[in-house]
């Protein structure tokens, strides 16, 4: 009907189209002229009308106010200003000590909601996370609000703090070692020496090898580049000379630097596409000592 | 024997404050020891660089300070070659810009948080170079967590291979399809500037979560099995809003809004998304007037009023109008209802699926 109001009386191309209805974007909301007891602004467009007020929030809540005697519509009863930093911290259940495994510096509201993936979770082990606000006075941290998940995976991982590799192929662990040093003293007149072991080194050293099979697990398909592709960023990965951590689903877990030269063998049966990897570790710290993990660089440093 | 003409190979453009490596080949010839390069200013024919430097390598090195070079000039350069007693004849002339780095930066302002709730994303690519110099093609690269490529772009040329000399800013998007649930990726794209520079962006981190009834925590946290790692996400969304007075009037269920210009106003903390519901419970509700209004900006919003019904002034019912480009392009309007009376609550319902909308309102009590 605007059509014919306007001029252009259904005469050009456009004229029929509808009109645009729909505003992306919103992100100012004014209420006004009414006493307000809840507003609720939600994603859910799926739910039957109901005239229950919500009772809490949920995945889909983007603004509620309830108006209890604060303006606030998020989700956290946090004023921007207030807060220096949002940290995520871990601890196995059970355990007392908290480590800090992520920490966001909040220099817009948007900060708030970020995600992250902790890749150093041990298989079979319940862990408790902790959202925790870094409050602007006195650098001094806010309630805990806490969840907790337990840690399950299948296969073997060789994994940092950025990027985790899996293995499923053909893996397979060269024999362990536990080195550590014992000195022998042998002493003219003495049946038997004297041992000396007042070294500190005491860590275990292995080897791992593993088919490269690229996307397999997914696609089922060899995919020949994609399989060259995965073994040149393996391979450039593993001599970056940083600190990684091996785990599998029998609940081992190492935190080593690949030592040696990391190499590939490729199985001329199979036109030399299939290749298998094998590296050499040792072990560089504890997973669950704070200090190693720090020091070697896969967890980071934190204030409190 | 004596030596041959070196051939000086192309250099891309380059920031003077990088310094630059110059190479070139010989074929045959003395064995050389040094080389000489000359830079001279192609607009006035004047050298500003001419260093000789003893070296057996086929290179030249011009320092980043140090140097007469200027940003966003064109230059023309060419190297002889020294064999101890003699030198060779000058190589061939090549030509290349200086220019300030370019600002090349990627982003998804289609994930919160870093996480989206859709199969697909939308990176956008913003570039930028000070002296004018325009961006030739682009790429975007998706990888996993393991770094592997595992999708990319075909390389997009802009058609502006030849546009230099005034400022140039450019931005576009692409649409990656198919992520899995569940998955992180990485994002990153590289190109290359009309003058040659090769540009790449820093990469960018975001997990796919298809959006599925959980019960809430503030702390989300997932077991990927396959991916052997643990997903937490933070749910923190601090939404502080403005008022007026700033010290509002509270009342046992809520606040009381029904004087002049008193208002509660929410702008950062969020965003509504393309398809979202509404609701509000009030009481008291001024007649003939706006209740609240949903703003992208001050010329597109969302206006729901509370009216009287035309057709029977005991009733009253809820209208909304859609303004676009401050017109109006949409009015709907509520069922109609008994005007509540000062202690029923009124609760509205506005639901917009795409470009429909619905708008219900019922006198509760």
């Amino acid at each position: 009907m605007l059509g014919f109001i306007n001029y252009n009386l259904l005469q050009d191309g456009d004229a029929l189209n509808p009109y645009p209805t729909h505003i992306e974007d919103i992100n100012d909301v004014k209420i006004q002229n009414a006493i307000y007891n809840d507003f609720l602004i939600t994603s859910d467009v799926n739910s039957p009308y109901n005239t229950m007020p919500p009772t809490d929030w949920d995945i889909y809540t983007i603004l509620w106010a309830t108006f209890n005697n604060t303006i606030n519509a998020g989700s956290v009863d946090l004023e921007f200003g207030d807060v220096a930093a949002i940290r995520i911290k871990r601890r196995k259940l059970g355990d007392f000590d908290w480590v800090t495994i992520y920490e966001k510096e909040i220099n817009d509201v948007s900060d708030f909601a970020f995600s992250g993936n902790d890749y150093f979770a041990q298989y079979g082990e319940e862990y408790e996370y902790a959202w925790v606000p870094v409050l602007q006075q006195g650098n001094r941290e806010g309630n805990y609000i806490t969840n907790s998940i337990e840690s399950k995976f299948k296969g073997v991982f060789v994994c940092d703090a950025d990027t985790i590799h899996k293995f499923y192929a053909g893996v397979a662990y060269g024999p362990s070692q536990q080195t550590q040093q014992v000195g022998i003293y042998n002493p003219i007149g003495q049946k038997y020496p004297i041992y000396v072991t007042n070294g500190e080194n005491n860590y275990q050293t292995g080897s791992l090898t593993a088919k490269i099979v690229g996307n397999y697990e997914n696609t089922h398909v060899l995919d020949r580049k994609e399989m060259v592709q995965e073994k040149n960023n393996l391979i450039k990965w593993l001599t970056n000379k940083k600190a990684k951590i091996i785990k599998d689903d029998n609940g081992n877990i190492w935190v080593v630097m690949v030592t040696g030269a990391p190499s590939v063998t490729y199985n001329s049966q199979w036109g030399n596409n299939m290749m298998e990897l094998s590296f050499q570790w040792g072990e560089v710290g504890e997973p669950n000592d704070v200090k190693d993990m720090q020091s070697v660089g896969l967890w980071p440093q934190s204030q409190i | 024997m004596s030596l041959t003409t070196p051939i000086l190979n192309n250099v891309p453009a380059w920031d003077k404050s990088d310094g630059q490596v110059f190479t070139f080949n010989v074929i045959g010839g003395d064995i050389v020891q040094g080389n000489e390069l000359t830079i001279i200013q192609d607009s006035n024919n004047t050298v500003v660089y001419q260093v000789t430097q003893t070296t057996y390598q086929y290179k030249h090195t011009v320092p980043s300070t140090g140097t007469n070079l200027q940003n966003g000039v064109l230059y023309r350069a060419y190297i002889k070659t020294y064999n101890g007693a003699n030198w060779s004849t000058e190589s061939n002339v090549i030509l290349f810009y200086c220019f300030v780095n370019p600002t090349f930066q990627l982003t998804i302002s289609d994930a919160i948080g870093g996480v989206i709730n859709t199969s697909y994303v939308t990176p956008t690519i913003y570039y930028t170079q000070s002296n004018g110099e325009a961006i030739s093609d682009y790429r975007f690269l998706l990888y996993d967590v393991a770094s592997n490529l595992i999708s990319q772009s075909n390389v997009i040329y802009t058609g502006l291979a030849n546009t230099i000399g005034s400022i140039f800013g450019y931005d576009t998007t692409y649409m990656f399809q198919g992520l899995e649930d569940n998955t992180t990726y990485l994002i990153k794209a590289v190109g290359h500037t009309t003058g040659g520079t090769y540009i790449e962006t820093a990469s960018v981190s975001f997990s796919v979560q298809y959006t599925n009834p959980e019960e809430y925590n503030l702390l989300y946290l997932e077991n990927n099995c396959n991916g052997g790692y643990i997903n937490y996400r933070s749910m923190a969304y601090v939404i502080g809003g403005t008022s007026y007075p700033s010290s509002p009037v509270y009342t046992t269920n809520g606040i009381n809004l029904r004087s002049n210009s008193s208002y509660v106003e929410w702008n950062s903390g969020f965003v509504v998304p393309e398809d979202f519901t509404v609701k509000a419970w009030v009481q008291q509700p001024n007649l003939n007037t706006v209740l609240f209004t949903m703003y992208k900006d001050s010329s597109n919003y969302i206006k729901v009023s509370y009216i009287e019904d035309p057709l029977d002034n005991s009733k009253g019912i809820i209208t909304l109008e859609v303004i676009i480009n401050s017109a109006s392009t949409y009015f709907i309007y509520s069922n109609s209802f008994t005007k509540p009376t000062s202690t029923k609550t009124l609760c509205i319902q506005i639901r917009s699926i795409g470009d429909i909308y619905d708008v219900i309102a019922e006198v509760l009590g």
